[in-house]
């Protein structure tokens, strides 16, 4: 751990780790709590890594993918996570959908992405809708989940940024202090000093200064979603990680970076995913729900919707 | 022609008049059990059919109103039984999250923060960005 100075006079101390593929960073207010703060951190990294890993044989979600057809009692966790990801598609009109994992493998993203971002044999695919979020059964009552046969769920949208604010909240919670977590600069924030956390802008979360300017977070979360990490080769096409449910295929790309803020962490990366899969119609979905979001087009210039920073909302005839 | 007497157990002629007493008294009987057995009939149906839509709501994955489910795209095979919950995913749940809150009707949609960001020129060492 080292101190780092962020936002306020007082100086905040910085934990990293790597997990889930990315990096793991978790500020907290009081250095006091640094050592269970970052024990939180790693029980939570963990344990969604025991659920929702679809490179995992032995996580809980490759059990339910190996009893599709059936209706299996699950974990509350898992039933947890798997509703949060079924409340995502649902708020984005089925543009944020678990139900990609096949087209995921299909483009090769069948194993952990070290092992892919060097390319993968291959050809896109046919376009073909994906089978859908309401395809999935839940129980909530009875806590079991039934798969079609065939389907393989993704929740790579929702679950690290759930597990993101589930660590602020816990550490909230236990450590008595304030917390920012970023998992693969996806950032939850709870009981932040005042002035906020400093949270830097950027295409790529691993660069530390690309000239993108930063903003104070108080509170929920903000994410961003892009096309800048997590591509690859699949024969003589390049594709990348943001698939598109009605074509089972990568999203078009019309928005290089997509940054919102939200309640939470999941709200935030939920919207940023959205917005990157419905590319024209990202603005106008966003500002009838009231985001601060900034977006980057592939050209580069630079979009926001109000009330970010210097929100000005975009002329009329942009995207 | 047969003209021998009737076999023991065999009908009498039916206009025999020392019978019609017993014959009124037996077709009333036969109409009462008639009609008595039409109203279990009806009786046990409707409660066949009661029962059934208890465990068509009962049976987990079973909706109790089949509904035009699945997405745009492609053809649905099943219903959600539920609503997909609107999940806080920050409410105090137990040491490991755990269930969030119980199913609800409302629909689903992604709120903005109470504060949205601002300008800060403070120093930064964590990121957003995609990854």
């Amino acid at each position: 751990m080292s101190p780092v100075a962020v936002a306020a006079d007082r100086p905040l101390t910085i934990y990293r780790t790597r997990a889930l593929g990315t990096g793991a960073e978790l500020v907290v207010t009081d250095p006091g709590a640094q050592v269970p703060a970052a024990r939180i951190l790693h029980e939570e990294l963990d344990r969604i890594d025991r659920l929702a890993s679809r490179f995992r044989d032995d996580s809980e979600i490759a059990r339910l993918h190996r009893a599709a057809g059936r209706q299996v009692r699950v974990s509350d966790d898992l039933l947890d996570t798997v509703l949060v990801a079924l409340r995502a598609a649902e708020a984005t009109d089925g543009a944020v959908d678990p139900t990609v994992g096949r087209a995921m493998e299909r483009l090769g993203y069948d194993r952990d992405f070290a092992l892919v971002a060097a390319g993968v044999p291959g050809r896109l695919p046919p376009a073909h809708g994906v089978p859908g979020w309401r395809t999935v059964a839940v129980d909530v009552g009875a806590a079991t989940i039934r798969i079609p046969e065939g389907v393989v769920l993704d929740l790579g949208a929702t679950a690290k940024a759930l597990t993101a604010d589930r660590v602020a909240a816990r550490v909230g919670r236990e450590c008595g202090c304030g917390a920012l977590v970023s998992l693969g600069g996806d950032v939850a924030v709870s009981g932040a000093p005042p002035g906020g956390f400093a949270v830097g802008l950027g295409d790529d979360w691993r660069v530390i200064d690309d000239g993108a300017g930063s903003v104070a977070v108080t509170d929920g979360g903000l994410a961003t979603s892009g096309l800048a990490v997590r591509r690859w080769r699949l024969g003589a096409d390049e594709v990348h990680h943001i698939v598109d449910p009605a074509t089972g295929r990568p999203a078009v790309p019309v928005w290089r970076t997509v940054t919102v803020a939200a309640a939470s962490c999941v709200d935030a990366n939920t919207a940023s995913t959205a917005a990157m899969v419905k590319g024209a119609g990202a603005v106008p979905w966003l500002r009838a729900r009231a985001l601060p979001a900034r977006l980057v087009t592939t050209g580069g210039e630079v979009i926001t919707v109000a009330p970010w920073p210097d929100g000005d909302p975009p002329a009329p005839g942009r995207p | 022609m047969d003209r021998s007497p009737a076999a023991p157990g065999r009908h009498r002629p039916h206009h025999d008049p020392r019978t019609a007493p017993a014959r009124l008294r037996r077709d009333d009987s036969l109409h009462r059990v008639s009609k008595l057995t039409t109203r279990v009939a009806v009786g046990a149906l409707a409660l066949l059919g009661a029962l059934g839509l208890y465990v068509s709501r009962a049976l987990p994955g079973h909706a109790g109103t089949p509904t035009s489910a699945g997405s745009p795209s492609a053809g649905a095979t099943t219903t959600p039984t539920t609503t997909p919950a609107v999940t806080d995913p920050t409410s105090p749940s137990g040491s490991s999250g755990g269930p969030s809150g119980p199913a609800a009707t409302t629909p689903a949609t992604v709120a903005p923060p109470v504060t949205a960001p601002a300008p800060t020129q403070a120093p930064v060492r964590v990121r957003t960005g995609a990854s």
